[in-house]
């Protein structure tokens, strides 16, 4: 380093800058919105959830494809008002969802960088509403433009009236989100932030699957006839009246309507206000609950099996049991893993559901076994990453085979993200085929989706938890379906093979479960040599 | 407004988290002029008055003086008068840290060109000019703490409030905070220090207080200290706490 002067040259001329307090500082507001909006928006590690990507292009897509998706639907519906009536509502509710309360290290960081400077509580709310603005904007425009102009094309909403029904939304899932960071905070100081982040999660994917699921199969609202109760429901939401704000005419009870959603409006941001003027300084002075000590399920299941006699020390060895257990908790825990392979499971259940349903579950059957083998890679891909990659030192450097590793991750994804969907497939399976034969096909695709994680760390290998968490690549996702297509079509001739030939069907099943048992063997030792020798963190 | 007494006042100064106490009745005097050092063991209750002279958090109860304004009275102008480098290094991380240096900067209600001479005397004495423009994430911890540093001297704070602010630093930078603390002090600047590190805090402060258990042990310059606690010296005072 040179040598430059200790203290500025103008030191000690610095006028002390004094911000009114109840007042909003523009220069300060354009300051906190620029600090706020380049963290949320720029590509770079999400700082809750430790994923690298491009959050505003991630919105921009995923809900654009589900708007997408959703402006099929369009297609079939009876009518605009319905059909608009729907869209409001499930604009909404993603737009709300889309926010989720802070992790406690994200609300520490914003509380220690922003609550030590002299910025007036009205300016830090108005900053915080500018931000959820964006939020709601970005949310509730991407998914419903599509849908607006589909509405305009086939069930003559007028195109003049697509940019004000787009901004109405948007006004309303503002006030709406207002509403909602009051629950939200409310919801943290009594349950703690991490639970709340999760409870959103949860429902956000359950609503974008309903989304998709109505999107694909449902038939929309027949015209005549009574009234549905769910559409009675629908018609006394206030959403409802949003989506008419524009169509409706002027007989009083639509005036009251159009009255009575500017009242709510301004009720929310009169709340989200006079709350947050109360009380600036709660986001930090908030304690979470403790966080959990006690380990995930999957992996307390693992190390029960580890623990059974005789069986258990062949199957699940000590070194094997801890790997898994590690995998597991973090994977339960961490942001980036810990909601991976839900939606999954959400189609198995559909998937279920259908089967049971059916007389014959032939598609519901491939298509459960095509999931088991999806989410054998989905896992696989939880269990490669982790918001700490770095630490994944630990298991390297640990006295572990490289065997031990790869089974444990077996056993992780085995356990945690094959298991569940396993089940449903193997009741289905029981009822269409007998125990025998099912079961027999339950232990192929159990086998089959080890071989698979086996040869997938065969071709690239890598140690337990040692990447950081990134968005899955298309090629990933096209891999996955692919060994997904060929799992259906697997059971398909399988279960096929078996019904034609009888008992010596059962035996034709039983050698292809051992082939498979013995290929997979054979893949792990020579997947085990790939990772000897590989480094944690990237 | 600001007078001409301490710059910094405790007195009974309080803090409960849910049924746990961790300041339990703190007071304290640093004048201006002075690099107070703050010491204690782990959970001792320095972090948390620390954000309370900051304006973080507030205290249950008490009464706290910054540069003569009163915190929980007039908090704006408390922390328009107050630097504070936090023991996390907290940053937003996507940006740059000129950018993050401007932001802070019209945070302060500094003018542009002020923020701007401002920012490059700090990059330049941090040494930091060349990755100015790169995104906070890509710097190592040692930076990012550097960076932590600027910001909290951008507005020419009357006190600076220090927790750990070491951390990750190199042997060279430590040398110039060491200098730097020094330097704000012959000015009439106030230095609140704290930090784990003994050797530098007997090096740096002029006086030291010792926290235990929420509660202030002894104060004074590093031998009073280390007499008041029958310690022949101040890091052995530590350790005979940190036994207990």
């Amino acid at each position: 380093m040179n040598d430059p002067p200790i203290l500025p040259a103008e030191s000690r001329g610095t006028p002390v800058f004094v911000p009114r307090e109840g007042r909003i500082d523009r220069r300060q507001l354009d300051a906190l919105l620029r600090l706020l909006t380049a963290q949320m928006l720029r590509r770079g590690t999400d700082a809750s959830s430790g994923v690298k990507g491009h959050p505003l292009v991630q919105v921009v897509v995923s809900m654009g494809l589900l708007g997408l998706l959703n402006a099929g639907s369009a297609l079939r519906a009876p009518d605009l008002d319905g059909f608009l009536a729907r869209l409001f509502l499930a604009a909404l509710v993603l737009a709300t969802l889309a926010i989720t309360a802070e992790t406690d290290e994200v609300r520490q960081r914003n509380a220690e960088v922003l609550l030590s400077k002299p910025v007036a509580a009205a300016t830090h709310l108005a900053s915080r509403a500018a931000v959820l603005l964006v939020i709601a904007a970005l949310v509730s425009a991407s998914f419903a433009l599509p849908s607006l102009l589909a509405a305009s094309w086939r069930l003559g909403l007028s195109p003049w009236l697509v940019p004000l029904e787009l901004a109405t939304l948007v006004a309303g899932a503002f006030a709406l989100a207002l509403l909602w960071v009051i629950a939200l905070r409310e919801g943290v100081l009594r349950l703690g932030a991490d639970r709340m982040r999760m409870g959103t999660q949860l429902l956000l994917v359950v609503v974008i699957g309903a989304i998709a699921w109505s999107a694909v199969a449902g038939t929309g609202e027949a015209t005549g006839g009574a009234p549905s109760p769910a559409s009675v429901v629908l018609e006394a939401l206030p959403s409802t009246w949003l989506a008419r704000f524009w169509t409706d005419g002027w007989a009083p009870a639509d005036l009251g309507r159009r009255g009575a959603l500017v009242l709510l409006g301004t009720g929310c941001a009169l709340a989200f206000w006079r709350l947050g003027l109360s009380s600036p300084d709660v986001v930090f002075e908030t304690t979470s609950r403790p966080a959990r000590s006690r380990l995930p399920l999957p992996a307390r299941l693992v190390l029960a099996v580890g623990r059974l006699p005789v069986l258990g020390r062949l199957l699940v060895p000590g070194p094997v049991g801890a790997v898994a257990a590690v995998v597991l908790t973090l994977a339960g825990r961490e942001e980036a893993s810990r909601l991976r392979g839900f939606t999954t499971l959400l189609l198995a259940v559909g998937f279920a559901f259908w089967g049971f349903r059916s007389e014959t579950p032939l598609i519901p059957l491939a298509g459960l076994a095509s999931i088991v083998f999806t989410s054998a890679l989905e896992g696989l891909a939880a269990a490669r990453q982790s918001s700490s990659a770095g630490a994944a030192w630990m298991l390297v450097k640990a006295p572990v085979t490289p065997r031990h590793l790869l089974r444990g991750v077996q056993w992780a994804v085995g356990v945690r993200f094959v298991l569940p969907p396993l089940l449903l497939a193997g009741a289905l399976l029981v009822r269409q085929h007998g125990w025998p034969l099912a079961a027999l096909l339950v232990l192929g695709e159990l086998l089959g989706a080890r071989l698979l994680v086996a040869s997938a760390l065969l071709v690239r290998p890598a140690v337990p938890l040692g990447e950081a968490p990134r968005l899955g690549g298309v090629l990933g996702q096209v891999a996955a379906w692919g060994f997904g297509v060929a799992g259906a079509i697997g059971y398909v001739i399988a279960a096929t093979l078996a019904e034609l030939l009888g008992p010596l069907g059962l035996v034709v099943a039983a050698v292809g479960v051992a082939g498979v048992a013995g290929a997979s063997l054979l893949v792990q030792l020579l997947a085990a040599t790939r990772l000897q020798g590989l480094e944690a963190g990237e | 407004m600001p007078d001409d007494g301490a710059a910094i006042e405790i007195e009974g100064l309080r803090k409960s988290y849910g049924s746990v106490e961790a300041l339990q009745g703190v007071t304290l005097r640093v004048e201006r002029g002075e690099v107070f050092g703050y010491v204690g063991p782990n959970g001792a209750g320095k972090t948390t008055t620390l954000k309370i002279l900051s304006g973080l958090i507030q205290p249950t109860e008490g009464r706290v003086r910054v540069a003569g304004v009163e915190v929980t009275e007039a908090p704006l102008a408390a922390k328009a008068r107050v630097g504070y480098v936090p023991e996390s290094g907290a940053l937003f991380e996507k940006l740059s840290a000129a950018e993050y240096l401007t932001l802070t900067g019209r945070l302060y209600g500094l003018a542009e060109d002020r923020i701007r001479s401002r920012a490059d005397h700090w990059l330049r004495y941090f040494d930091l000019a060349s990755r100015a423009g790169a995104p906070l994430a890509t710097l190592s911890k040692g930076l990012k703490q550097r960076v932590c540093w600027m910001a909290a001297l951008l507005h020419d704070p009357e006190v600076l409030v220090l927790d750990e602010p070491l951390n990750g630093l190199d042997v060279e930078t430590v040398a110039r905070a060491k200098d730097l603390m020094a330097a704000l002090a012959r000015d009439g600047r106030t230095v609140f220090y704290s930090s784990h590190l003994i050797d530098i805090v007997e090096v740096v402060c002029t006086r030291v207080a010792v926290l235990h258990a929420g509660r202030v042990l002894a104060q004074g310059t590093t031998g009073e200290v280390a007499s008041a606690l029958g310690a022949p010296s101040l890091e052995q005072a530590l350790l005979g706490l940190g036994r207990e």
